[in-house]
């Protein structure tokens, strides 16, 4: 039997880190966890990652979890550290005392509280919090009590999530329940009004419609997560039993990974483009060498798993992740089978762009990434083929490049669980993604033939539109602010709830602006917000989708602040600019923008003065814009 | 298979068991920790009893050596 921790080689990480090879060591580590997902691995790969983050720092954002579990959870925070790593976050943890969940929240002056967490796990097993629902369920049906019990559950666990969020600003993720494997009433179960597994159903989906209506609460589904490994997977009693540990081996990786995925999507570090390779990965078999005839996709096996496979991918589509083509054949022959194979699923339509040519992929990658405007450590590329893999690895470290599973058949399982792009809201500008950076992919094309750069805006047409204080915008408002890390002057995440709060507060302003130009609606994709001082303005944010930068969008949305502070008499403007290792293109556009620095203003980040006693609005000749004020906002 | 070279690596693994503490004085959730860890690296599956047996390097080896020449 080989020594299976021999796949991951902690001397060859480190010799990588010594070659500043920082994201490729980081791929291997994921590589060697992910080949073999077993606790000598992730304890291997915990120290490798210490030795990764601190040679780099920088490069991993800093986290505080805390995690109040009526059951030990302590063996999850190695799986917690490895996954969160894996994803550039630098987790610092406390685990609350043993089954000190309710003493924890209630008391201000526990060390949950001292510990000051960015985010709360609550973790409340059934044993211990629903005794009667999973072990005397028959007594409670007896009873005709189940509907009262369930309603006195969902209320202890609003209490708990209440009482967490009367005295911390974390965000809170508590988990759902497991129904248990056997039912009380066996096969009668399903005859009963309501049947246990219907009582666990009710009480998951309460708790998930309290959370909806609570800012920044937001339910790991659990329940799913158990039949999606199969029960014996989710719990050991064995573990149970000498330590209270519920949570099988098999569950733990799992369990740590939809834990850190709320923790990317909160900190904007998911990915947003999934880049496929063609041959052996849409369909079966070589284009080329098999003709639009040859290749296997359809109704029947193996071409049947490649189609479900690109119906996953679809859906991927269908949500917001922005699908392209980086495939070695001929363009012509790709377009024929886009448009013409009658059981493609995915059309040409469906890719923002598509790189189908003789060049290496590292090099289309990069050419995607300029193309659509999207960072390379937010593309995730699939390939069949190994090798194609590891050269992309080693050329493009940044992005993520998983081992696609051998047999077709696994495909759509393995992209459901690619959970990278997952994100905390959906919008309209979601579903239109792809329409979107299609659009892009030809801005950039008619950019190229322009004559000049001015000619360029010229002729582009463009249109913002500027909305002041709608509540109707809040969600995407706040979207922006959770996802856009590089033209992001602060980069303080908000929810949607905290934007309502904005809006409505009078010393704030909201400001959302939506762009369109010839080639379509960018949506909106510009947002600041304004704190007003006695005679001074504070832009609190300042940020714009990487979609449009380069139009000189951001020249027009400040001097539409500027122009609006003045106004409403304000003399200074001030502006700040807090650095994260993503935003260092804004670092001088206070400066460019005529702002004076103050030195030693405030302890974090660099601080701006505008006097408006000099502003002159400026003619932005390129934009067209159009303002909203709230009274006339629907 | 050298048992003992494996069940030291995965204690080095999973314990740092560099510095040398005796196994007396492992936490016990670390002690769970390594018997996960053994778990999958032997592929076995102890039981409770096995693991609450499990108090020095010594015992684990044995249990472990009992288990494959046991066969699955």
């Amino acid at each position: 039997m080989p020594s299976r921790n021999r796949l991951l080689k902690p001397a060859e990480i480190t010799a990588w880190i010594k070659e500043g090879r920082i994201d490729y060591a980081l791929q291997h580590v994921r590589l060697g966890v992910e080949l073999a997902p077993e606790p000598a691995q992730y304890h291997l790969a915990v120290k490798c990652l210490q030795e990764i983050m601190a040679a780099n720092p920088a490069n991993f954002i800093p986290y505080r979890l805390a995690l109040l579990a009526t059951f030990t959870i302590d063996p999850l925070l190695t799986y917690l550290q490895v996954r969160a790593g894996l994803s550039h976050i630098q987790l610092t943890t406390y685990v609350a005392p043993f089954n000190q969940v309710q003493q924890e929240i209630l008391n201000p002056e526990s060390g949950l509280y001292a510990f000051s967490p960015d985010m709360v796990i609550l973790a409340l097993g059934n044993a211990g919090f629903l005794e009667e629902l999973e072990t005397h369920y028959i007594t409670l049906v007896d009873r005709d009590e189940t509907t009262a019990y369930l309603e006195e559950a969902k209320d202890r666990v609003q209490q708990l999530v209440a009482g967490l969020r009367q005295r911390s600003p974390a965000h809170i993720v508590a988990h759902n329940f497991v129904p248990p494997s056997g039912l009380a009433l066996g096969l009668y179960d399903q005859r009963l009004t309501i049947s246990q597994k219907e009582a666990f159903d009710r009480l998951n989906a309460a708790i998930a419609h309290m959370a909806v209506g609570l800012q920044d609460v937001y339910v790991l589904d659990c329940a799913r997560l158990a039949t999606r490994l199969g029960y014996a997977q989710w719990f050991d009693p064995r573990m149970w039993f000498l330590a209270r540990m519920p949570l099988a081996s098999k569950a733990l990786p799992e369990l740590a990974e939809e834990q850190v995925t709320f923790m990317r999507a909160w900190l904007g570090l998911n990915r947003k483009c999934l880049v496929l390779d063609l041959d052996n990965t849409l369909w079966g078999g070589i284009l080329g060498e098999d003709g639009l005839g040859g290749v296997q996709i359809g109704h029947d096996f193996p071409g049947n798993a490649f189609r479900a496979f690109q119906t996953a991918l679809l859906q991927l589509h269908d949500r917001g992740v922005i699908l392209a083509i980086n495939s070695k054949n001929n363009e012509s022959d790709v377009f024929e089978m886009l448009d013409q194979h009658p059981d493609m699923v995915l059309r040409r339509g469906a890719f923002a762009a598509i790189k189908a040519n003789w060049l290496d992929k590292a090099t289309n990658l990069t050419t995607l990434s300029q193309e659509l405007n999207i960072g390379l450590s937010q593309m995730v590329f699939l390939d069949d083929n190994p090798v194609e893999r590891e050269f992309v690895r080693m050329r493009l470290p940044q992005v993520l490049v998983p081992n696609l599973p051998e047999d077709p058949c696994e495909f759509p399982r393995f992209i459901e669980g690619l959970q990278v792009f997952d994100t905390l809201a959906w919008s309209s500008e979601d579903r239109r993604r792809n329409q979107m950076y299609s659009q892009e992919s030809q801005r950039r094309k008619f950019e190229a033939e322009a004559a000049s750069l001015e000619e360029f805006y010229a002729q582009l047409e463009m249109e913002a539109q500027i909305e002041v204080d709608a509540e109707v915008t809040a969600a995407r408002v706040a979207q922006l602010t959770q996802r856009t890390n590089q033209f992001n002057l602060t980069t303080r995440r908000r929810t949607e709830a905290e934007i309502i709060h904005l809006i409505n507060r009078e010393d704030a302003h909201v400001y959302a602006l939506r762009l369109k130009d010839r080639f379509g609606d960018y949506g909106l994709v510009g947002v600041t917000i304004i704190i007003m001082q006695p005679r001074a303005w504070e832009i609190d944010t300042f940020l714009l989708s990487c979609r449009v930068l380069g139009r000189t969008v951001e020249d027009t949305l400040l001097r539409y602040i500027l122009s609006s502070a003045r106004q409403h008499g304000a003399r200074k403007v001030f502006g700040c600019y807090l650095p994260t290792a993503k935003n260092v293109q804004t670092a001088g556009f206070y400066e460019r923008q005529g702002f004076a620095a103050i030195p030693q203003h405030k302890a974090e980040g660099t601080w701006w003065e505008y006097s408006l006693e000099v502003f002159r609005p400026a003619e932005i000749s390129q934009i067209a814009l159009h303002v909203i004020q709230p009274e006339s906002t629907p | 298979m050298n048992v003992e070279l494996l069940v030291e690596e995965t204690m080095i693994a999973v314990l740092d068991a560099t510095d040398g503490k005796p196994p007396s004085q492992w936490k016990s959730l670390q002690h769970l920790g390594l018997v996960l860890a053994l778990e999958e690296v032997f592929q076995l599956h102890f039981t409770a009893a096995e693991i609450s047996r499990m108090n020095s390097s010594k015992a684990i080896c044995e249990i472990i050596k009992t288990l494959l020449e046991r066969g699955p």
